[in-house]
């Protein structure tokens, strides 16, 4: 600790590399999965799936010790607005770790390398999700604002990319322009987004479960495996 | 000028002696909001404090320059009756300074002094004041007993209602529960919390954590001169100058 440095501005440096090392672990992941699915090399899309315990840890870790300095030093300003951001900030990150993680599991179910017609489509939101995300660790770690707000204003152009993406590959299930066809796989795909959607609501339902719980009980049982006891935190 | 602002400070310079203490401060106070000034020792928050009801009039060399308007009247004027403007401009200071008298005669002295003579009107005012203060409860059996045998936090609380017994407008607070233990401070805070919706209350503090709690406006004073003022929540989460921030946060001061 520098001579100068009191025990909060200590504790926020820490704060801030272990939370930009579960930036950094989280990045890894989206790069090997969507290497995975464009090589089809199925070691990169296990590490991905096998390093999934290495950003939950990392998340419990920041919540706790964010905590902690909330409890210890009440912050204050840009102190205070960094411990929360950063509490907002693991979640958001352990998520895309989540996704990483289901497009690798997907690039073992496909087994090989993607179709090229389907790659073609989906590399262009591929390299607009790991651009995004490389740019928005960039933005956290200089503590650019301008370079953030550029960010969150590309949001709609993702947004253009992925229904080209959605159309490109309804194309691709009905290569001779069958209607028909067409019509179904749309509304198939349409079938996938939706229980895609409903998951979401059941995963993100038993998020707020677990914060009820932390609640009323002062333990985090987020990662905790259902058969294992769990212990009240001690963030103090 | 802001809405309903119930005290104006307008270009205010203070000496003692030849040291200038404040430096051209302009302040506007909202009736019925709490504002708190920040900053470190010596920066001048009391001093400003103390302007507000001409408490500095007592330090010899004292001088103040500019005004300082109460509902447009400027408290400096040589025709300011200085008992008045005290009645109506109440202080709690730090240390808790009841007299040695009973719990009953610290909150009736005030009213008996400004001519109120019957004794039942002056028993409910007591009352009032007591319940106002957040005290009442823990007193009604012992209210001729000696006020000095009360806790810390109850002096504190009995000397915040004899200020409230003569019905003033706007509270001034000089840290008043740094002397106080947690449950004492928290007494003392929830009670603000109920004055305000009579009063405008201006309280000096060094615990941010209390100011971020209490009040509507802060202040951040720094060598004599007023630095910052915004609302509390806007100077505890996105203040506007860095000065601000180095202090809130603990990189100086």
């Amino acid at each position: 600790m520098n001579d100068k440095e009191t025990q909060l501005q200590h504790g926020i440096t820490r704060l801030r590399t272990r939370l930009l090392v579960m930036c950094a672990t989280v990045g890894i992941a989206v790069d090997d999965a969507c290497s995975a699915l464009a090589t089809g090399n199925m070691g990169r899309a296990g590490a991905v799936i096998d390093g999934e315990m290495a950003v939950n840890a990392l998340e419990t870790e920041i919540d706790e010790m964010a905590l902690t300095l909330l409890v210890r030093h009440q912050p204050v300003a840009q102190d205070l607005r960094f411990i929360v951001a950063a509490l907002r900030m693991v979640i958001d990150l352990e998520r895309i770790g989540d996704e990483a993680v289901n497009i690798a599991e997907r690039a073992i179910i496909v087994h090989e390398r993607l179709p090229e017609p389907v790659l073609s489509v989906v590399s262009p939101l591929m390299a607009a999700a790991s651009g995004g995300y490389k740019k928005s660790v960039e933005a956290l770690r200089l503590g650019d604002g301008a370079k953030a707000l550029d960010l969150c204003r590309s949001d709609d152009e993702n947004t253009q990319i992925e229904v080209q993406a959605l159309h490109r590959i309804v194309d691709y299930f009905c290569p001779n322009g069958d209607k028909a066809q067409g019509n179904q796989a749309y509304i198939g795909m349409n079938g996938i987004l939706i229980c895609r959607s409903l998951n979401r609501i059941c995963r993100r339902s038993a998020n707020i479960a677990e914060q009820t719980y932390f609640i009323a009980e002062g333990a985090n049982i987020k990662h905790v495996p259902a058969h294992r006891p769990v212990q009240a935190d001690s963030p103090c | 000028m802001m809405q309903n602002c119930k005290l104006l400070a307008r270009s205010v310079d203070f000496f003692y002696g030849a040291h200038q203490a404040l430096y051209d401060i302009h302040m506007e106070f909202q009736e019925n909001r709490v504002t708190a000034l920040i900053g470190p020792s010596g920066c001048g928050k009391s001093t400003f404090l103390r302007c507000l009801n001409r408490m500095n009039d007592l330090i010899p060399g004292a001088r103040v320059q500019g005004e300082i308007l109460l509902d447009g009247k400027n408290v400096n004027d040589p025709k300011t009756d200085v008992v008045s403007l005290r009645r109506e401009v109440g202080m709690v200071f730090q240390k808790p300074n009841p007299f040695p008298k009973s719990i009953f005669e610290n909150v009736a002295y005030g009213l008996r002094v400004n001519g109120m003579k019957k004794i039942s009107a002056i028993r409910d005012k007591v009352e009032e004041s007591l319940r106002r203060a957040a005290i009442f409860d823990e007193v009604k059996d012992r209210l001729h007993f000696s006020a000095l045998e009360l806790s810390g936090g109850q002096q504190q609380r009995l000397c915040i209602a004899r200020a409230l017994a003569v019905d003033p407008q706007i509270l001034l607070m000089d840290e008043p529960a740094s002397a106080l233990d947690p449950i004492a401070t928290q007494k003392i805070e929830e009670g603000i919390h109920e004055l305000k919706n009579r009063l405008t209350i201006i309280i000096v503090t060094h615990n941010m954590q209390q100011a971020a709690r209490v009040s509507d406006r802060t202040a951040f004073f720094y060598m004599g001169k007023l630095v910052e003022e915004n609302s509390t929540e806007a100077m505890f989460t996105r203040p506007e100058l860095k000065q601000t921030e180095d202090y809130i946060t603990g990189r100086f001061g």
